[in-house]
């Protein structure tokens, strides 16, 4: 691993880190509307995964997405303002912290139906595919989706066709507030059902951004280069609860315990430091993220609430609302 | 510096919450992330972490009080 693409990947993780936080934080004083799901524990994910993508492929995420819209190079301020409901948000204000959407950096939508984007990132595949563009299109989702028909519908379709998508599984062992191994027929959600689809069973320590980025290189490579698609199970877990209201007290607190001394930024800031990195270093980049995110809070917090007649814009993809036949 | 902790909205339809109980008496020193007190609504019973460190200088609310979304419960100094 080179040290360029090492120290990118600590600060993309110390940003998400940071930014969700302060999204908790703007929370508890009433200033995110809406529901929101945060990632924390789960950053060495997406870090790992956009690192190994090119700027033109597509990303399609959940509704627990802030991670991997800002690992696309989206800038904190628009995505805070989106959470915050105000018209200098992605989406003006009008779609809030489950819809995040960048068209302009491949992100492709944030889905709060369970399963909904495995089926549209076929679409963005099968264009590419179809175009020859060798654009590759990343579909993320929980392992709760695993056990949704959408899932299996879309694994076999992209398997057919050959499509350039790499699924990526973040099971971070709940669907929600439910042990995913106490509804689950197979251990390994969706590594051990890979098979079915004639795919390998790739399973991935998540909490590691390094082994994160070398599976995913190898997928995206295969898919690009017209091997077709990947299922990645990445093995994580979210440090707080399913979204904000939940405190999570379903979980044994020895497993908590036990993850959260596995947090993945500490543990990559000691690989770095391992390998001769200055901590001053390291040191830099959380300084430099808690900037950003102090700045992309203000400048949120000072947006303008959305004007109404916003209500009636983009609901075609040209930002019109005339009526069609 | 003082920081103010306000009964959160806990969900869209949630309007007011109960303090269950308090974590930290005033005077006691408190560090930012640590349970400060927990809260119920009709949708659910959840701890709220101090927002920043320092001492607990005043709690506004007593513990079983419901109060709506927004309500000053404790100033941080």
């Amino acid at each position: 691993m080179d040290e360029a693409t090492a120290l990118d990947m600590y600060r993309m993780m110390t940003e998400i880190r940071l930014f969700e936080k302060r999204a908790y934080d703007l929370f508890l004083q009433n200033l995110v509307k809406g529901t929101t799901h945060l990632g924390t524990g789960q950053e060495a994910i997406a870090a790992g995964v956009a690192k190994a993508m090119r700027a033109d492929d597509y990303t399609f995420v959940t509704y627990r997405g802030h991670a991997h819209v800002l690992a696309r190079g989206t800038p904190m301020t628009p995505v805070m303002a989106e959470l915050l409901g105000r018209e200098n948000g992605l989406m003006h204000g009008k779609g809030g912290s489950m819809h995040l959407l960048d068209v302009s950096r491949g992100v492709l939508g944030s889905y709060a139906i369970i399963g909904a984007q495995l089926v549209i990132a076929n679409g963005s595949a099968w264009s590419a595919q179809y175009r020859g563009s060798g654009q590759v299109t990343v579909c993320f989702f929980g392992d709760g989706t695993t056990n949704i028909g959408a899932f299996h519908e879309a694994l076999n379709l992209a398997a057919v066709w050959a499509l350039p998508v790499v699924f990526v599984c973040e099971n971070n062992g709940y669907m929600e507030y439910t042990p995913i191994e106490s509804v689950t027929a197979v251990k390994r959600p969706a590594a051990d059902r890979a098979s079915a689809y004639g795919l390998s069973a790739l399973v991935v320590d998540g909490n590691d951004v390094e082994a994160v980025y070398d599976m995913a290189s190898a997928a995206i490579d295969r898919a690009r280069h017209g091997g077709g698609p990947s299922l990645i199970e990445a093995l994580t877990y979210r440090h707080g609860g399913h979204s904000r209201a939940d405190p999570g007290k379903y979980r044994p607190a020895d497993e908590v315990r036990e993850w959260l001394a596995r947090d993945p930024i500490p543990a990559y800031r000691k690989v770095l430091q391992s390998r001769g990195i200055d901590e001053a270093v390291l040191d830099g980049i959380d300084a430099r993220a808690k900037e950003a995110v102090d700045l992309a809070t203000e400048e949120a917090k000072a947006g303008p609430l959305p004007r109404l007649e916003l209500a009636s814009t983009n609901v075609w993809s040209d930002g019109g609302n005339a009526w069609r036949n | 510096m003082s920081t103010e902790v306000v009964m959160p909205r806990m969900g869209e339809t949630v309007d007011e919450g109960t303090v269950n109980l308090w974590h930290k008496a005033p005077g006691d020193q408190v560090t930012e992330g640590e349970p400060l007190l927990e809260i119920g609504t009709d949708k659910v019973d959840t701890d709220i972490p101090a927002p920043v460190s320092g001492v607990l200088a005043e709690v506004r609310v007593a513990e079983g009080e419901t109060v709506p979304v927004a309500t000053v419960l404790a100033v941080i100094q």
